[in-house]
């Protein structure tokens, strides 16, 4: 059931996304010729600085839309009247977080990646982008040798670290939206409270940990004893760590307050 | 089983303010239900815990000796009081959404109905008047072959001729041993096609009666017996 989900949800927003992307990646296009292109920009100097304009706002926009589609896909798909719809179908309440949380996660990825296509077709040489991957294969093994450390590795942890922080923060505004969601008015309101509350116990808690590591554990001297290395790796899997029981903490609790204490008005 | 739909004790209040207060209900299956009440005396609350959409505060629900879940939603058709389909999607877009997630969903029943109702398949749901909606949301909900029909004010919107068209899709889309139960004040235009009526009042089950028993006991119309109960 969560394939069908998947598939409704990605239909759904791809309306919005796609048109964007092509206007984007078209502006990047439109930019590149209007800079390279003396002769625009001598005579008809206005329209290069539309173009620029445009592409700038396009970026701006596709940021915004793509956190404002993930709260109001979440908001309105579930929680108002469409949610009477999803919420009769014989599907469980996880599937519906799972589907909206990797359908966002997709387009926040997607986002970016179309961006830096963007910038890549406004700014890079042709000649450049045949020399990248073993330029970047250069940059690899120079930074092993001067170093000592393995990039790839430290590419694929940061990588991890960014998926996991950004779907613990995707299921982080569920939560929020959810808290909300059991008052019985203002509940914006309720959800940007909750937003705020949760963060400042959070902040709470990393600071009596921490304290407690450091007076008890005596973390810091274990950090300081431990080579550079290992102790950025420590660090990165202890932050990946973080954001997973966060996510997971706030996904069971949107899971709870969808599948047993549901109230649809 | 020949119960479909049991409810116990069950409460539903919103803070200050008690939607059910204490409902005791059973239906059988294979019998068409009248969910009465005046405005405000709790009908659209039970149906939805019944279709599990609001968690009751006290007491159970059963469908078919389940509570509401992934097994109840397979054999409960709801029609909600409201429109509840997205307006990008066109017809035919919405008919391969329920087609997809309800396994007893019949496609063809569906374009039946509205080719009977001139609606296009291909049409928007976004250029559609608020009665053509409600008539939509009617066939989707009337094509699933369901244990149980919750349909909630389902002739409201709609104009009278549509009507006959919609309580005769009501009536013969439904097999035997399935319920449906229709709540709404405009009883006499349903009362023919009825077999049970349920009276509710302030969140309370005020009378629980066949159809034949109200006019052989009582001789009169539901209609009539439903202005004496309520008169204000």
């Amino acid at each position: 059931m969560l394939g069908k989900l998947l598939k409704y949800e990605i239909k759904a927003t791809a309306r919005t996304f796609i048109p964007l992307y092509i206007a984007l990646l078209i502006f990047a296009l439109i930019n590149r010729f209007s800079f390279a292109n003396n002769f625009i920009n001598n005579t008809l100097s206005v329209l290069p600085v539309i173009s620029a304009t445009v592409y700038t706002a396009l970026i701006v926009a596709i940021f915004v839309i793509t956190f404002l589609v993930m709260i109001q896909r979440f908001y309105r798909n579930l929680l108002s009247d469409e949610g009477y719809l999803m919420f009769t179908l014989p599907v469980k309440s996880s599937s519906h977080i799972w589907a909206k949380t990797i359908t966002s996660l997709l387009w926040i990825l997607a986002s970016g990646l179309v961006t830096f296509l963007s910038v890549l077709i406004l700014a890079a040489d042709p000649s450049w982008l045949g020399s990248f991957w073993s330029d970047f294969q250069q940059m690899m093994n120079l930074i092993h040798l001067e170093l000592g450390l393995n990039g790839y590795l430290f590419l694929i942890e940061f990588f991890l670290l960014l998926l996991t922080s950004v779907w613990s923060g995707i299921v982080m505004i569920y939560f929020c939206i959810s808290i909300g969601h059991r008052f019985s008015s203002h509940r914006l309101l309720a959800a940007f409270g909750t937003f705020l509350g949760f963060n400042v116990i959070l902040q709470l808690l990393f600071s009596i940990f921490g304290h407690v590591g450091i007076q008890v554990f005596h973390i810091d001297q274990w950090l300081q004893n431990m080579e550079a290395i290992s102790a950025s790796h420590t660090f990165l899997l202890g932050s990946l760590l973080i954001n997973l029981v966060i996510g997971i903490f706030c996904f069971l609790v949107t899971n709870n307050i969808l599948t047993k204490k549901l109230n649809l008005d | 089983m020949d119960t479909i739909l049991e409810a116990r004790n069950l409460i539903k209040s919103y803070g200050q303010h008690t939607a059910l207060s204490g409902v005791d209900l059973t239906l059988q299956r294979g019998r068409l239900i009248g969910l009465l009440g005046p405005n405000g005396s709790g009908k659209t609350t039970l149906i939805k815990i019944a279709a599990g959409l609001l968690t009751p505060t006290a007491g159970e629900i059963m469908i078919d000796g389940k509570a509401p879940g992934i097994e109840t939603k397979k054999i409960v058709s709801y029609l909600p009081e409201r429109s509840y389909l997205n307006d990008w999607m066109k017809v035919a877009d919405i008919i391969a959404f329920f087609k997809d997630f309800y396994e007893n969903f019949n496609s063809d029943k569906a374009y039946e109905m509205l080719k009977r109702l001139h609606i296009n398949p291909q049409d928007k749901l976004r250029t559609m008047s608020k009665g053509t909606k409600e008539k939509v949301q009617l066939i989707l909900v009337m094509s699933r072959e369901a244990d149980l029909y919750l349909l909630d004010e389902p002739i409201g919107g709609v104009d009278p001729a549509a009507r006959d068209y919609i309580l005769q899709t009501i009536i013969s889309n439904y097999k035997e041993d399935a319920s449906v139960m229709i709540s709404t004040h405009l009883i006499a235009d349903i009362e023919q096609v009825l077999d049970d009526v349920v009276f509710l009042n302030y969140g309370q089950i005020a009378l629980v009666s066949s159809v034949d028993e109200i006019r052989e006991e009582k001789g009169r119309s539901i209609d009539s017996l439903f202005r004496e109960v309520y008169k204000c």
